[in-house]
């Protein structure tokens, strides 16, 4: 079913809502930004597999076939949820005031679809690097929504680079773990 | 017309689960009129939403969603607002 699904995506198609419309005020920019790291993670393993020959024997091919069905199939999953937190934010989350008053939303939103689409398709850091940032900035756009002033600080994740948290005075020295 | 949707939410679970797809049938109401039961697609703003039909009277559809815990109550819906009903579950 899940490779189905996976055959399924690639076929233009559009989203129908059925999603839980209860207001339940629980709306988080940090998944998204997880999600964009781990895409982020997912291409530089990839771009760190290597062979041990231009003809390595069959044995090591299968690993690095294996090795690299896991790592593409992580980068697909996670590439999906940045596109489904994002879409939360922009369909229940996200209202008329907030694009009015930060005019650049509704772009960042769907630049953020489209980078993740690009990120899967393609092993490009340089994509990445760039969904990654269009993450941060509704992030920092969600906070300022919310009376919280957004900061950013050191991920503690191995692609390293940002992640914007809430302002903290811990975070605001820099001491947010 | 035959249109491939990938379902978002999980409203109408478990007969349509979040991330699984549907095949529907989109086109006018009039030349297809759903019945009480058949799980039906409608505009609601931007959004397009899917939900089952519980009730018609005259051209309002009354709808909800499989998952009764995780789904908003739909005031009527106009029978212009709908734009499918789904033939078919993948």
């Amino acid at each position: 079913m899940h490779v189905l699904n996976f055959l399924l995506d690639k076929i233009p198609h559009q989203e129908i809502f059925a999603h839980c419309d209860i207001p339940c005020g629980i709306y988080d920019p940090h998944n998204a930004q997880m999600a964009a790291h781990t895409v982020m993670r997912m291409t530089q393993m990839i771009k760190e597999v290597s062979a041990s020959s231009k003809e390595p024997p069959f044995e090591e091919r299968k690993k690095i076939i294996s090795q690299l069905s896991r790592l593409t199939h992580v980068k697909e999953e996670h590439g999906h949820l940045v596109e489904d937190e994002l879409g939360t934010l922009q369909n229940d989350y996200f209202k008329e005031e907030h694009y009015k008053e930060f005019p650049t939303l509704k772009e960042l939103l769907e630049k953020g679809v489209k980078l993740s689409i690009k990120a899967r398709q393609n092993i490009d850091m340089e994509v990445c690097n760039e969904l990654v940032e269009t993450t941060l900035q509704i992030a920092e756009i969600f906070y300022k929504t919310k009376g919280v002033t957004p900061i950013r600080v050191k991920s503690v994740y191995p692609t390293e680079g940002q992640i914007v948290v809430p302002a903290s005075p811990a975070a605001m020295r820099g001491e947010y773990k | 017309m035959l249109s491939l949707f990938r379902i978002r939410g999980h409203s109408m679970e478990p007969k349509l689960k979040d991330g699984s797809f549907l095949i529907a049938l989109t086109i006018p109401p009039l030349l297809s009129k759903p019945k009480v039961g058949d799980t039906v697609l409608f505009r609601d703003g931007k959004k397009k939403i899917v939900k089952k039909v519980k009730k018609i009277e005259g051209e309002k559809y009354f709808v909800e969603g499989e998952n009764f815990s995780d789904s908003k109550k739909y005031p009527p819906i106009d029978s212009e607002k709908i734009l499918g009903k789904v033939i078919r579950i993948i």
